[in-house]
């Protein structure tokens, strides 16, 4: 970086010129890019980052996330080697942290193919300096989550192919009926096709490194780039195709962004256990999942936005748009909340009366007041632009917002099962040092991923952004 | 061959041959030369043939190392006579819980016992076993028993084991001391023969019953008021008022399979005949006895003489009732009876209905006395009436004097060998009190099954055998005579019985001793051939032993016992019980449930049974109220120290409403530290907080002082009562439905008041609206349960009973508080109305094997699916494990294995496993499947007699079989002639949680309280 960006809106408003009508009123958005970099910029700026040796600050960084991931691996082999046992999970609370964890890592994994894909489709063009990054995260936080679903399980060593609908030898079919089958092939679809089109996007930028690569003569580097590329060229047939492919993997994913939570909710929905046995499931845990998967967003691309130097192009704008989808996602989500307690009073069920009693002053209320404030009261104060536009705020609440919603998961899961039909068999779940080094290992296995990424690949997508650029776009001839 | 070649010309190979290196001509006759196979590159190091050997070798180490050690399996060559392979056989023989005996049928698999069920040709089992005679087994396979004799801590044999006692014996004898052998209470007349026997041969010795759990007030009151010497046993069932004075009939009286079942046969109203008996329970602690009664009174156990003597004079003063001699009379005439409220109306009730007093047997004589009195007026006693008093307790006599002479004779140092029979006297006498009554005696020496306790005291240590391993006999309290016989060859190989080591040991110090009788199996068979054989009636001595043997028992006429009444001594115990003793906190000391006296405490089985009352498990805890808790300052799991005259333990508070103000109560059995390794660290010593040479049960008075710490308690069930009126809305979930008789009576209906509504179901036989088509179960088998609410009594034996049958395995007091018990069926036990005074509700609960399971469909690999005849099965071998089926569960009967709870279990235990129940690994789901071992064994043998369809009561589930109240009944419901389509259809039956439309097999029948029309 040469030149020192001045990130501040205003100073983008007050260059850019007139034109035509039509690129005025473009104009008159708040640009999506500041500081008018050059085409060449971009490039400069994004494979630099690829380019250049990594930082002491980067290697200290993965150190410590890596050792917290091998830690957690250690704690899912000690389990696996010993039983589940070695978590709290008991009877009644046969699902704990570790559905929790797994049904909180895919939430966060909704933002990405939601801002690639149908924020693609509705041609909302800020998210070309996020999708890039958001899609890694979605990538991470479905690798972390389909962890859980193996672990889980008593007999993980069977489970791992069980699970799936594979012939064999003892005639034996999966059970079709079950909603953890539908997860199976809704979480490993969802995991295809946006690795798909997360490689896809990632073409144009590939071949972009492998040419620099040549020129710089990394010839390691350069057969790298040559292989993942796959002879892209950039050719206008290229482009051509590329542009179609895109756009249909964006219309394949884009019923995906709700699927896969519509069907992970029907886990709980399809059960009979009051507080799970509830119709409004899909669509908030929808809400709740783009909601976690924004503040998760917030979070990872403030920091890198600082780190990478990026403040270019991830602007402001970029953070007040999220925000505003983070209230309106949290809001749904603080409505389902509130339209739970009203049908477990209005329903007359005792059963579901008592789940929502129990939830808000039973011996999980911390849990769920946790979840209360965290998500449906701190973020009211995104109401104001100021505070959607303040960086420092908006990260802080965006940690709020991934507590809150880890909990919601926690109350929605365990303070159902602790307290269900009848009495006698109540219980109360408190974890081990084994639950809390597994969810650890999954954050330390999301960040390491997540360093490796911001590394190795491209954190924007050079090509698209470029896209965005003042004088990109075509003007249908007046500009 | 070599020689050949120099003569005639020579052929040759190369130079070397040709001049005849020495290295080459060695090698010239040999077809493979080592360096013909070397390779032509330079670089190789290996030859083809080394390459090959280590291939082989290592194909073989490979093969070798990583296979399991090659185990053969020989069928048997010569098939044993009577015997098939995979087929059980049953065999007969008798359970003495202290002296209290009833048959037992015990299936054997290849020469294994693996399972204890009742014999139903047995009057007073009537095919029904109680949860210690099922967890009898476990003791037999118990690896912590001792394997062999230890003669100064180091091993022997039993011949050098008994030489060496005979020598101590003959040494004290020579200086005149006395021999004395403490023997546990039984009910054998052969060793009861031989006790008598031992005393003639050896005349300074005395065989002393001192039981760990001494309780004398019945007897002693039996035989100063009555004249007879012992416990009476009535018959519930004859009674229609029963009045219990704090006795734990239902409960830990080692009888109380005999009373279950008379009890509970009175105890399932129908709308036909609404016959039913009414339980009023008079008591300071909360006994299973006292939440099974219709009405009960808690009363400080310092007002139960009050109350009883109130009632005696209501009843003869106020009501004119019974001749009651003047003296009587005048002693009660300042008793009165209008301080306790309802008093009034249990005599009113009392009087004008056949009734019975039953007080509890660790009440003192004075208590007991009044409760003869009451009978007396009652008209309880006679031949065949309620209280038979042909039914006498064998061998139930007073054992207190001689406890107290021997005490004095230890004390004094009178006695030079103290033989300790199997029991356990340094754990039931309260603290230091054993070492202190032994220390001026030389010898003492023990013959038991564990090493505990007491046995560190003793210089020679004999194991005996288990009743599974060993001949005996035992009477019943009607007179009948059983056997026991063994059913497999002693497991550990230095072991005897305790007849066979006493029998040995005298043979030792007098050789003429038993000349006739070489082994306690002949004492045994020549006791029965002269005192049980004759009345008969039978010519041939050995037709008859063998039809005994098959049997178990044959039937035998009680003794005649004729009542003389002391007036005297009646006034004197009046007087006793008149005087008001001062109201300080008192403490109730009862036998545990489940553990009785502690002697299996090394039984994971019974620790982790739960406390009919509590549901506490592993460990004792001192209950009181929370008023009482209040007053004292202690909370829930609050460890607080006990202090009595005699000793101090220290236990968890246990808040158990129903107890009544200032009163405590705990439990014996717990707080064993030597003898095996389950039992140590699980709860405290009871018995050491009772004074040495009274009853080790009993009332105490008793200071309470904080520790300070606290402590989990392990309980399978927590405090979530049905109680009204609290901010969860759980007392509209209607759960357990319960009516009392005279609603009942009234309309049927009132059962359903509390229904909560279901869909397209008017009535409550309807079926609500489905989407889904019902399951057709039109051909064959439909199985189904009911479960009479009314009639169980709480007892786990069929908890027991299924832990037997179905290889569940024990997870210990840190599972349990995770809450990971396996059980497979469970007692919910649900409270009603007042926290003073609740109303107990028990509901077994188990796998509802639903037609709509709500399990079935959510697991992913269809391990658990519905079969053709209406089972839930559970394919354990396809199980993954993700608990969702039991997260999906409206029932929370479904058990996960969260770890491998079987582990490799230690010899010999794993010959306890039922073959025909898969043993779990860790990590699969299991639960209740009715038993469809049982149902599957049982079809087979019908098909083999070319049946397709089971007959009524072919198959009976383990809980079922065991329970003694009758309340489970299992069958097939597509025959409507079967007892369970019976009560299905019968007016008293409910589905759990019906509004989930999952559409249980198991019918509950509500629980009918005979409450009103008496006190309320």
């Amino acid at each position: 970086m040469k030149r020192t960006v001045d990130a501040s809106p205003q100073h983008h408003w007050s260059t850019e010129g007139g034109g035509s009508l039509a690129a005025r009123s473009d104009d008159l958005r708040e640009a999506l890019v500041v500081g008018q970099p050059s085409l060449n910029d971009v490039t400069e700026t994004v494979s630099a980052i690829v380019e250049r040796k990594p930082t002491k600050a980067w290697y200290v960084t993965i150190s410590i996330t890596g050792v917290v991931a091998a830690w957690g691996i250690f704690a899912i082999l000690y389990t696996t080697l010993t039983g589940i046992g070695v978590w709290g999970n008991n009877q009644p609370v046969g699902w704990a942290w570790d559905i929790t964890n797994f049904v909180f890592w895919i939430g966060i994994g909704h933002a990405g193919t939601l801002i690639s894909a149908i924020l693609f489709l509705f041609r909302q063009r800020w998210r070309t300096a996020i999708n890039r990054s958001a899609e890694a995260m979605t990538l991470f936080a479905v690798i972390c989550a389909l962890i859980f679903p193996i672990i889980h399980t008593g007999r993980p060593w069977v489970a791992v192919y069980w699970l799936l609908p594979l012939p064999n030898q003892m005639q034996m079919w999966v059970n079709f009926r079950s909603p953890l089958l539908w997860d199976v092939f809704a979480v490993g679809t969802y995991f295809a096709v946006s690795l798909i089109f997360w490689y896809i996007g990632l073409m144009p930028d590939l071949a972009t490194l492998r040419n620099r690569a040549y020129k710089a003569g990394n010839k390691l580097a350069n057969t790298i780039f040559t292989l993942v590329s796959l002879g892209w060229t950039g050719a206008n047939r290229h482009w051509h195709r590329y542009e179609k492919a895109y756009l249909i993997l964006a219309g394949i994913s884009t019923p995906l962004v709700l699927s896969v939570h519509t069907i992970v909710s029907f886990d709980f929905a399809v059960s009979v256990i009051p507080g799970w046995h509830t119709t409004i499931f899909p669509p908030y845990f929808v809400a709740g999942a783009i909601f976690s998967g924004f503040a998760m967003v917030l979070t990872l691309m403030i920091l890198a936005r600082s780190l990478l130097r990026l403040e270019q192009y991830i602007t402001l704008k970029h953070v007040d748009n999220m925000n505003k989808i983070l209230m309106a996602t949290g809001l749904m989500v603080g409505y389902a909340y509130g339209v739970e307690y009203f049908i477990a009073w209005y329903s007359g069920n005792p059963y579901e009366r008592f789940v929502f009693i129990n939830r808000a002053l039973g011996p999980y209320s911390w849990a769920y007041w946790t979840m209360v404030i965290c998500n449906v009261i701190i973020p009211q104060v995104f109401w104001s632009k100021r505070m959607r536009r303040n960086l420092a705020v908006t990260w802080v609440i965006s940690i709020f917002v991934n507590i809150g919603m880890w909990f919601e998961r926690f109350v929605i899961i365990a303070t159902s099962l602790h307290r269900d039909f009848l009495p006698s068999s109540w219980g109360y779940f408190t974890p081990t040092w084994v639950d809390v080094s597994i969810f650890a290992g999954t954050v330390g296995i999301f960040l390491t991923l997540f360093l490796l990424f911001a590394k190795f690949i491209p954190v924007l997508a050079i090509s698209e952004v470029k896209a965005i650029l003042p004088g990109a776009q075509p003007k249908h001839g007046h500009n | 061959m070599a020689e050949k070649y120099t003569e005639d010309k020579t052929y040759w190979k190369s130079f070397r041959e040709l001049h005849r290196d020495p290295e080459v001509l060695k090698h010239l006759g040999d077809e493979f030369h080592p360096a013909r196979d070397e390779s032509s590159s330079a670089a190789s190091f290996m030859s083809r043939r080394t390459f090959i050997g280590l291939l082989a070798a290592s194909a073989a180490f490979a093969g070798v190392g990583c296979r399991r050690p090659e185990q053969t399996i020989v069928p048997y060559v010569r098939k044993p006579e009577y015997h098939t392979p995979g087929i059980a056989d049953y065999f007969a023989t008798t359970f003495t819980h202290q002296n209290f005996a009833y048959g037992l049928l015990v299936k054997s698999r290849e020469g294994r016992p693996i399972k204890i069920e009742g014999n139903d040709v047995d009057p007073i089992s009537g095919g029904k076993s109680s949860h210690l005679a099922q967890a009898s087994l476990l003791s037999l396979y118990d690896p912590d028993r001792v394997l062999r004799p230890t003669v100064n801590n180091s091993d022997s044999t039993p011949r050098n084991a008994f030489r060496r006692m005979a020598d101590a014996i003959r040494e004290v004898t020579a200086v005149g001391k006395r021999v004395r052998i403490l023997v546990d209470e039984h009910a054998s007349p052969a060793l009861h023969a031989l006790y008598r026997d031992i005393e003639a041969v050896m005349p300074n010795t005395r065989v002393i019953t001192w039981p760990a759990v001494v309780a004398y007030g019945a007897a002693e009151a039996n035989s100063r008021l009555l004249g007879i010497d012992g416990v009476l046993i009535p018959d519930l069932s004859k009674a229609d008022v029963i009045l219990s004075i704090e006795s734990d009939v239902l409960g830990t009286d080692p009888e109380s399979l005999w009373h279950i079942r008379r009890f509970s046969s009175r105890r399932k109203p129908k709308r036909t005949s609404v016959d039913m008996s009414r339980l009023y329970s008079v008591e300071s602690s909360m006994t299973l006895t006292g939440s099974n009664a219709d009405i009960r009174i808690p009363l400080p156990s310092t007002e139960l003489n009050a109350f009883l003597l109130g009632l005696l004079h209501e009843l003869c003063v106020v009501r004119g009732m019974g001749a009651l001699d003047e003296s009587l009379a005048a002693l009660l005439s300042e008793a009165r009876s209008d301080r306790f409220s309802g008093l009034a109306k249990v005599a009113e009730d009392l009087a004008s209905n056949p009734s019975v007093v039953v007080v509890g047997r660790h009440l003192p004589v004075e208590t007991h006395a009044l409760g003869v009195l009451l009978n007396r007026v009652l008209g309880a006693y006679g031949e065949n009436a309620i209280i038979d008093t042909r039914h006498v307790l064998p061998y139930s006599a007073s054992k207190k004097e001689e406890i107290e002479e021997v005490t004095r004779e230890l004390l004094q140092g009178d006695v030079g060998v103290l033989l300790l029979a199997d029991v356990n006297p340094a754990y039931s006498m309260s603290g230091g009190a054993f070492r202190d009554s032994i220390a001026k005696t030389q010898h003492v020496f023990s013959l038991s099954r564990y090493a505990d306790e007491s046995s560190k005291h003793c210089s020679i240590f004999v194991p005996v055998n288990h009743y599974l391993e060993a001949w005996g006999d035992a009477v019943m309290f009607d007179g009948s005579r059983a056997v026991t016989q063994p059913l497999i060859a002693p497991l550990n190989e230095g072991q005897a019985s305790l007849g066979d080591a006493l029998m040995g040991i005298v043979r030792e110090v007098n050789e003429q001793a038993f000349e006739t009788t070489e082994t306690w199996y002949d004492y045994l068979r020549e006791h029965w051939r002269k005192h049980v054989f004759p009345a008969s009636g039978r010519p041939y001595f050995d037709h008859f032993w063998n039809e005994t043997l098959r049997r178990g028992s044959i039937p035998g006429a009680p003794e005649p016992r004729r009542l003389t009444f002391n007036s005297e001594a009646a006034a004197a115990l009046l007087r006793i019980a008149g005087m008001q003793p001062d109201s300080a906190l008192r403490l109730c000391v009862l036998p545990s449930n489940s553990l009785y006296d502690g002697r299996d405490a090394n039984l994971g089985w019974l620790q982790e049974t739960p406390d009919p009352v509590t549901k506490v498990t592993w460990g004792n805890v001192v209950m009181m109220n929370q008023a009482t808790a209040r007053r004292l300052g202690c909370r829930q799991e609050d460890v607080v120290r006990l202090v009595t005259d005699a000793g101090s333990i220290e236990v968890p508070v246990f808040i158990q409403p129903g107890m009544a103000d200032d009163s405590l109560a705990t439990t014996t059995g717990f707080g064993r530290t030597e003898g095996g390794r389950v039992l140590d660290g699980y709860g405290s010593n009871a018995f050491s907080l009772m004074p040495l040479l009274t009853q080790s049960i009993g009332h105490v008075e008793v200071t309470v002082e904080s520790t300070g710490r606290r402590m989990s308690i392990a309980t399978t069930q927590d405090h979530h009562s049905l109680s009204g009126g609290n901010l969860y809305d759980i007392d509209r979930r209607d759960i357990v439905k319960e009516a009392t008789l005279k609603q009942y009576e009234e309309d049927a209906a009132a059962i359903y008041r509390h229904d909560l509504p279901v869909y397209g179901a008017k009535k409550n036989t309807d079926r609500p609206i489905s989407i889904t088509k019902p399951f057709d179960y039109s051909s064959g088998h439909r199985w189904g349960m009911t479960i009479d609410t009314s009639a169980c009594v709480g007892c786990n034996a069929c908890v027991v009973a299924c832990v037997a049958e179905n290889n569940i395995p024990v997870v210990g007091k840190e599972q349990v508080i995770r809450g990971r018990e396996m059980h497979w069926i469970r007692i919910d036990r649900y409270y009603a109305g007042d926290e003073n005074n609740p109303e107990t509700l028990r509901q077994p609960m188990l796998c509802q094997h639903c037609e709509k399971a709500p399990c079935e469909n959510v697991c992913p690999v269809a391990a658990t699916t519905h079969s053709p005849e209406g089972l839930n099965e559970m394919t354990y071998n396809r199980c993954v494990g993700t608990r969702y089926c039991s997260n999906n569960c409206p029932y929370k009967v479904r058990r996960f294995n969260y770890f491998d709870y079987h582990g490799e279990p230690r010899d010999p235990l794993s010959l306890i496993f039922n073959p025909d129940v898969t043993v779990r690994m860790r990590g699969v789901m299991e639960k209740c499947t009715f038993c469809v071992q049982r149902i599957n064994e049982a079809k087979y043998s019908a098909k083999n007699e070319g049946r397709e369809v089971l007959r009524d009561g072919e198959v009976s589930t383990a809980c079922q079989q065991a329970c003694p109240a009758d309340a489970i009944v299992f069958g097939n419901t597509n025959d409507p002639e079967s007892s369970v389509s019976k009560n299905r259809v019968g007016d008293r039956g409910y589905h759990v949680l019906r509004e989930l439309n999952v559409l249980p097999s198991i019918t509950y029948l509500a629980k009918i309280r005979n409450s009103e029309g008496g006190m309320e």
